[in-house]
């Protein structure tokens, strides 16, 4: 036997499967006829007992055959009596009315809570009261932590007076930033942030330089406004940099990215643009969620 | 559509010489390597559930006798720790730019060979060439399994759901969704990228993982083109679909839905009007539809409505194209052909590109019946 010979027959054993809903109308005999659509079939019953009519009953078709498998959803036990009568009265169960028989020897009274055996369809009498014990509270799930998540920088430049290139400078005359769109805030909504860090790929540092948090989703047309500003010592602008903790929830609530900049002019420190470096300006955060 | 320079697309249309490299990532550090790529190939299909894939060789000269062959779990390029981010640097003339294509898993390793030669009497590694087979990171959900069944903490959103269940940055590219109160997710093999895909499916499009390491979106509707793929001298479309099918073509929707307490909701729409009536000559042709997303009759009616105006509104096909690398494409990006007979705009639902000059796309695009 072929591979193809076996999983021919294989595929040729592979049962139909399929279910719906229908509602029941009738029993009549071992078959419950049931309203599907806009028809009305009979159809096998399995091995229980049929409930009231109107009740939502589960149909599955095996290999073409359909059966009634039993109830698709549970019905409350309890329920009120909203109209008296004999021999049936009418019960209201989770907003719908029910017309059923009764156990003898009970008489209904209006506002009655009452017990119902499905399986007969029977008001079986009224109850005194029910216990509705107190749920143990379901602990909250305990917040998980993440760490290494890094977003990119989707572009980069550098300022001085209008923009020329990609590469982030802060220096006398430049300064640098680096812009995320919308990435950081999806990257992070409902986050908790308590460790960020960015890749600097340095090309040359001289001087003092600082790095701060701007509000530019995108290179903007003028002059980029970065605040919050922090120094950036020497030896310490190369690889993965360790910024302030309240950045990360910062850039998570707002529009926004980081920028660098020689504090009085007396700097000259230079990265490489996302266009040659793509981890440049990319952040790394750590925290729960 | 990966990020770019607007002089990178000027480069582009003109000629240039390229260049593949590596980064290798350990978690989220990169090595200081900038590995060469031999004989690689990356190929991608929206279909498949770990979208895109490829092999190439690493190769690396040795400075001080280091090596680069894996050996069991430890090694720079051990399948059991790297991650490898492929860069293709366009340069013509002054101008370079470096375009990321992706990071990817090292999935295995089936070939490493180290080159030695004789240095001051001892025997020492000058070289290294290591094949890797390489997977999109959508392979680590995929491996991930939720260890019991699980349903999601919030019904409010598929993105923070997302978010949750990956631990990965995700991109809000489509408006987000609730998440249908009965979700549980199956404990099993690949369970959680399933997960990933029936969120996506309640966004109305297929997860995929980007060039940035990001999940995003991918919308069943074809959009605004983002890139333009042009047809040059070597450049060619290699098959257009001008058959007319109708087996997907169906004039008579029956939906089969449930509401919140299992009771059957039931809802039909038909073509009563054109050429394509259920009383006319093309005949009936019904589909069938079940849907767990909805729950009230109002949904049920528009979901068949909408099923039906898919079906009779226009039919999708493959247009295959082979045309000069672009690398800027990305699986799922909307694209405009110029330079064809007829102008054409679909979704570039595959591709597959190589050491070579040109590269293999198909795009869907939708016809008007």
């Amino acid at each position: 036997m072929t591979l193809a010979d076996k999983v021919a027959d294989i595929a040729a054993r592979m049962p139909s499967v399929s279910s719906q809903t229908a509602v029941f109308v009738r029993r009549e005999g071992t078959q419950a006829v049931v309203s599907i659509g806009t028809n009305t079939v009979s159809i096998p019953l399995a091995g229980w007992s049929p409930p009231v009519p109107g009740m939502v009953v589960q149909v599955e078709w095996r290999n073409g055959r359909p059966l009634v498998t039993g109830p698709a959803a549970t019905l409350n036990e309890v329920g009120v009596i909203t109209g008296t009568g004999s021999p049936r009265a009418t019960v209201t169960v989770d907003d719908e009315e029910y017309l059923l028989y009764m156990r003898a020897g009970y008489t209904p009274t209006l506002g009655d809570t009452v017990t119902i055996d499905w399986t007969k369809g029977i008001i079986e009498g009224a109850v005194t009261g029910l216990d509705d014990p107190d749920h143990p509270d379901t602990p909250a799930p305990a917040p998980k932590a993440f760490s290494g998540l890094v977003v990119r920088a989707v572009d980069s430049g550098r300022y001085q007076t209008s923009w020329w290139g990609k590469d982030p400078w802060a220096s006398t005359s430049n300064d640098g930033i680096w812009v995320y769109l919308s990435r950081l805030r999806d990257a992070l909504k409902g986050a908790n942030v308590t460790r960020t860090e960015i890749f600097l790929p340095l090309q040359q540092e001289l001087g003092l330089a600082q790095i701060g948090l701007h509000s530019h989703s995108s290179i903007p047309a003028g002059a980029p406004s970065i605040g919050s500003l922090v120094d950036l010592p020497l030896g310490q602008r190369s690889g993965w940099q360790l910024l302030p903790a309240s950045w990360g929830n910062w850039l998570r609530d707002n529009t926004g990215g980081i920028g660098v900049h020689a504090p009085g002019g007396s700097g000259f420190s230079k990265w490489a643009g996302v266009n040659i470096d793509s981890l440049s300006g990319a952040l790394r955060f750590s925290g729960t969620r | 559509m990966r990020q770019h320079s607007p002089q990178l697309l000027e480069v582009l249309s003109g000629s240039f010489t390229r260049r593949l490299f590596v980064y290798v990532f350990h978690g989220s550090d990169r090595l200081d390597y900038e590995l060469a790529f031999e004989s690689w190939s990356l190929d991608g299909d929206l279909g498949s559930a770990v979208a895109l894939s490829g092999s190439g060789t690493v190769v690396h000269q040795s400075t001080a006798g280091e090596s680069l062959t894996p050996v069991g779990t430890k090694g720079v390029l051990s399948p059991f720790r790297a991650r490898l981010e492929l860069v293709m640097e366009i340069s013509a003339g002054q101008f370079v730019e470096r375009v990321s294509l992706g990071i990817f898993r090292v999935e295995s390793v089936p070939e490493a060979r180290d080159f030695t030669a004789d240095v001051n009497g001892q025997e020492t590694v000058i070289a290294s060439r290591v094949t890797v087979k390489l997977l999109s990171l959508a392979e680590d959900i995929r491996r991930w399994g939720f260890r019991f069944p699980e349903s999601p903490p919030s019904f409010v959103s598929c993105y923070e759901e997302l978010r949750r269940i990956t631990e990965m940055p995700v991109e809000e590219t489509v408006p987000d969704q609730p998440i249908p109160a009965s979700t549980v997710w199956e404990a099993k093999q690949g369970g959680r990228l399933e997960a990933v895909q029936t969120l996506a499916d309640i966004l109305g499009g297929v997860a995929v993982v980007n060039s940035v390491g990001a999940w995003e979106i991918v919308p069943d509707e074809v959009g605004e083109p983002v890139a333009t793929i042009r047809l040059g001298v070597q450049g060619t479309v290699l098959d257009v679909g001008n058959d007319i099918e109708t087996d997907t073509v169906y004039n008579e929707v029956v939906g089969i839905f449930e509401d919140e307490k299992r009771r059957p909701i039931h809802a039909v729409a038909e073509v009563t009007t054109g050429d394509l009536r259920v009383d006319g000559p093309y005949g009936r042709h019904t589909r069938y539809y079940a849907s767990d997303l909805v729950n009230t009759s109002t949904q049920a009616q528009t979901a068949v409505q909408s099923i039906l105006d898919l079906s009779i509104g226009s039919q999708m096909y493959d247009v295959a194209i082979q045309c000069h690398v672009n690398p800027l494409i990305e699986l799922g990006d909307v694209v405009e052909l110029v330079g064809w007979t007829r102008p054409l705009v679909g979704r570039v639902v595959t591709l597959s590109m190589d050491s070579g000059a040109l590269m293999n796309v198909s795009l869907r695009v939708h016809r008007d019946l």
